[in-house]
């Protein structure tokens, strides 16, 4: 550009050589310059364009990691909490119909099936409608039923003896027996065998449970009014090891001694827990029905009518007696999203 | 006249010189600067480039972990009869490059969860980026594209697998209960 711009300064003045001369050359000589520094701009052009791409691919970098903020902010798969929540809500909703239909049905275990998968199905309806209007298909539908037979006295002021009034009875047993839940009795204080010592529990006239199994340890509670303490006391002997736990709270003469909870009077009593913890063939026995009064209720798995259980010692109807109940239950539980698709089978004991 | 004319003679002897001079001094310093600051250009993007690839790999390993982890959870909460798949969308490539996502167990202390490490390579700047996962779950070691990836529990682990390319869980039926209602 310089060379240029000097020869067009001299053709101004009127001495330049591009006039003196022929004219032909002088045209030459400034088109030559001309030329030169067009290479020149090509130069300038070239590395120009050469970091005008080199500024696009920064550009395009600076966009690549704005993206990568976004996709940091970004929900990353299918969101596990609702799917699980949903399956322990369907597990517990289970809990209840089973329950519900305990108490309300106890014709048949047809009947009791039939309303069972009612209720969970009606239960079904409402929770999936919950769960699409956030766009996420749920399902529940039971899988299987498992027959059960609960035992009961609802005769309060009859103590626990068996329908002949035998003192030592079984109350269930058999290979259809598997296990045992839901055990909770509700004990007349007034009706308990005094002793001064917890340690003679076993060897006086004091009622007690055993729960007895083919694959694990016999254990036994015997329930008693201590003198010493002055309260109730419940012992439990898991196969060698005793451990006494007073009653919590005694309410209107009576207590309640809830092996499913592991509590007695409403005060913890954590090895009392352990009295249910069978499997196996399992048997229930009483000893010494005598010397306690008052109401329970528990669960077995089995019903006679699948065999192998035996409720000889109890009544159809009236205390003691026994009737159709659902031991527990197979949910298949669905839930899906975009992003998840999960499928579990729970199972549902009621407690 | 007569000096005008010597000066405008000994001027012109020596300009047809510099002009030579300068055009090479000229040319010479552009071509330096020029490719100097091209170079150095050229560098400064390839830096930012693996900056910006190892950033996204991590920000995509982490959304992996996450994947996993979901799948873990809902493996583990109830371990009945359960078939899980969560699907991760992940970009297909990370400042125009693809990637392998790439599993490796790692040996984990006796009766502690799994332990395994996800290792996310760039095919062309080869930037890699190692995360480790712990899960309750075993998980297979194996390698998959960038993507679309779905992890599933496949026979009592978990699996990391290419997913459906039409970026979808594609849905079996729901399995029929046992029993129906009205």
């Amino acid at each position: 550009m310089a060379d240029v711009s000097r020869c067009q300064g001299r053709d101004a003045a009127g001495g330049s050589e591009c006039r003196r001369r022929a004219a032909p050359r002088g045209r030459r000589d400034c088109s030559a310059h001309a030329g030169g520094s067009r290479d020149r701009g090509q130069l300038l052009l070239v590395g120009a364009l050469a970091l005008a791409v080199l500024f696009v691919a920064l550009a395009l970098l600076l966009n690549t990691a704005i993206y990568t903020g976004t996709l940091a902010t970004r929900d990353a798969g299918g969101d596990a909490t609702p799917a699980i929540e949903y399956v322990s809500a369907s597990r517990s909703a289970g809990a209840d119909a089973i329950r519900s239909v305990n108490r309300r049905n106890d014709t048949s275990t047809t009947d009791l099936r039939r309303a069972f998968v009612a209720t969970t199905g009606r239960w079904d309806d409402l929770a999936s409608h919950h769960r699409a209007v956030v766009g996420d298909a749920a399902d529940v539908s039971v899988a299987t039923v498992t027959n059960g037979t609960r035992i009961q006295q609802d005769d309060a002021g009859r103590n626990f003896t068996s329908n002949t009034t035998a003192s030592d009875w079984t109350v269930v047993e058999g290979s259809g027996v598997v296990a045992v839940r839901s055990m909770r009795f509700t004990v007349d204080n007034s009706t308990l065998t005094s002793i001064d010592d917890a340690g003679n529990a076993t060897a006086e006239t004091v009622f007690h449970v055993v729960v007895d199994s083919t694959t694990g340890t016999t254990r036994t509670a015997y329930i008693y009014h201590n003198t010493s303490s002055g309260n109730a006391e419940v012992l439990v002997d898991d196969g060698g090891t005793e451990t006494a736990c007073p009653v919590g709270s005694v309410t209107d003469g009576t207590f309640v001694v809830d092996v499913s909870n592991a509590s007695l009077g409403g005060a913890s009593c954590r090895e009392l827990g352990t009295l249910d913890d069978a499997e196996g063939d399992v048997s229930v026995e009483y000893g010494d029905g005598t010397a306690a009064g008052g109401t329970y209720t528990m669960v077995v798995e089995g019903h006679p009518t699948d065999g192998g259980v035996t409720l000889s010692e109890l009544n159809p109807s009236g205390s003691p007696y026994w009737t159709d109940a659902i031991y527990s239950a197979n949910l298949t539980v669905t839930y899906r999203t975009e992003e998840l698709d999960y499928e579990a089978t729970v199972e549902v004991v009621p407690e | 006249m007569t000096d005008d004319s010597s000066r405008r003679a000994g001027a012109r002897a020596d300009r047809a010189v510099s002009i030579t001079v300068n055009y090479v001094i000229v040319l010479g310093i552009t071509a330096v600067l020029i490719s100097g600051l091209l170079v150095g250009a050229g560098g400064y993007v390839q830096e930012q480039r693996e900056s910006v690839v190892r950033e996204e790999l991590s920000v995509v390993a982490e959304q992996v972990a996450a994947g996993i982890d979901d799948a873990d959870r809902l493996a583990a909460a109830y371990p009945r009869n359960r078939s899980v798949r969560v699907g991760v969308d992940l970009p297909g490539r990370v400042a125009g490059e693809s990637y392998r996502i790439q599993v490796t167990e790692l040996t984990a202390p006796t009766n502690q969860p799994a332990r395994h490490e996800l290792t996310l390579r760039s095919a062309g700047t080869r930037v890699s980026v190692t995360l480790t996962v712990s899960t309750s779950v075993d998980l297979d070691e194996r390698s998959v594209n960038g993507g679309w990836v779905v992890v599933r529990l496949d026979g009592g682990e978990l699996v990391v697998a290419t997913g459906d390319s039409s970026r979808t869980l594609a849905l079996a039926d729901p399995a029929a209960g046992g029993y129906t209602h009205d």
